[in-house]
């Protein structure tokens, strides 16, 4: 029974995250606005300081502001507000509420057979799944930008700069994107035995759920 | 936050996307800054690349380092790819240039879809990124002048370039904006 309550705690921490989804999506709109308007302003930047005469005074704007790199920090803040989104919704999940019932004994377990609100507990853990195969993708997203992030300044520097080879944004994105698979095997791995756990968990508890239902009756 | 707020506020910014992103396709820049130097008396190239579809309009803006590398003010030459030469002097302030050139060029039809990468200037370019600026170090200017040319034309003929010739050391910042203007 403890294990079953680990279990579903663990999964409602998922459910709860998902219903984060909506407020990720809108934040996700902002991002890619800000990331259009911030490349809109600095062409037009670039626009009218060349339409400006500027023969007989010399000026210059120099590019120690790099507009790629306020993009990339401007995703990082999202990322990172992303996570603090996830990180409190998922620890948010009260925990350890039969703990006081399962020290009664047999008494207990059944006082929360009879009290726990099944249809929603089922519910939730229906959520749960969706939620954990969305977070699953995102993890994957975020490990493969910031893959093919290090290993564009890896190539830029290394590469490009030492010794003049070349390389294209499709090579660094297809050999992050392996590397993370790679690397990330046997989380992937744990990830599909969990998600095929969360299945059986289901499985279980509607058949309980029906069970007591029957007996009830 | 309330449903009906909720998609409102995913059409708003859904709408304000696809605005936006019209925006930026209908034209593109590009803004950078090489420092060049010599090398066994060679110079360097920096070439503005462009699909042949799209009007660019430019300027490449020049200063001396030879103060601060040789201690010693001298100009640099500055050759364009007509022949022509000019001089650009030290300047006394960082990201201050001394001699200003602009430039125009356009193509005829260029092929929808069109995209080229790697070569001797190792730029990517393509219809939806139709601008890219490149410095093609270690040649000599009668490279630049009588084969260049001929080297960059490999890319296809529906590329244009403008580009510039500096033997010494300089600070180069190139602007180039292009579109249907």
């Amino acid at each position: 029974m403890r294990d079953l309550q680990s279990s579903i705690e663990t999964s409602m921490g998922y459910s709860r995250a998902g219903s984060k989804f909506p407020v990720l999506f809108l934040l996700t709109l902002c991002g890619i606005l800000g990331t259009l308007i911030l490349f809109l302003a600095w062409d037009f930047y670039n626009y009218f300081s060349i339409s400006t005469d500027l023969t007989s005074v010399p000026i210059g704007s120099g590019s120690s502001v790099n507009v790629s790199a306020i993009v990339l920090l401007m995703w990082i803040i999202i990322a990172a507000i992303f996570y603090n989104i996830l990180a409190r919704a998922y620890r948010s999940t009260p925990t350890g509420k039969w703990d006081r019932d399962l020290d009664e004994g047999i008494t207990g377990i059944i006082k929360i057979i009879e009290n726990e609100d099944w249809d929603e507990t089922l519910m939730g853990l229906r959520k749960a799944k969706l939620s954990f195969v969305f977070l699953g993708v995102m993890q994957f997203v975020l490990y493969w930008a910031l893959a093919a992030i290090v290993f564009s300044l890896v190539f830029y520097f290394v590469a490009g700069a030492l010794f003049g080879v070349g390389y294209s944004n499709l090579f660094i994105s297809g050999i992050s994107a392996i590397i993370v698979l790679g690397l990330g095997d046997s989380s992937i791995k744990k990830s599909y035995r969990q998600l095929w756990y969360m299945d059986g968990l289901i499985a279980e508890l509607r058949w309980f759920y029906l069970e007591f239902q029957g007996s009830e009756l | 936050m309330r449903p009906r707020y909720w998609k409102l506020a995913v059409i708003l910014l859904a709408l304000g996307i696809i605005f936006t992103y019209g925006w930026t396709q209908s034209f593109h820049s590009v803004n950078k800054t090489y420092f060049t130097f010599p090398k066994d008396g060679n110079g360097t190239a920096i070439v503005v690349f462009a699909v042949s579809n799209v009007n660019v309009n430019g300027e490449f803006q020049i200063s001396s380092n030879n103060a601060t590398k040789y201690g010693n003010p001298a100009p640099v030459t500055v050759v364009f790819q007509n022949g022509t030469k000019e001089m650009a002097n030290s300047t006394m302030f960082l990201n201050q240039y001394s001699l200003t050139a602009k430039f125009h060029f356009k193509g005829g039809l260029g092929e929808p879809g069109f995209s080229s990468s790697g070569g001797i200037a190792n730029i990517s370019i393509s219809s939806g990124d139709p601008l890219a600026v490149a410095s093609i170090s270690n040649i000599s200017e009668s490279f630049f002048l009588h084969h260049l040319s001929g080297t960059l034309r490999l890319y296809g003929s529906n590329v244009n370039y403008y580009m510039i010739y500096i033997d010494s050391y300089a600070t180069v910042n190139v602007k180039a904006v292009g579109g249907s203007f």
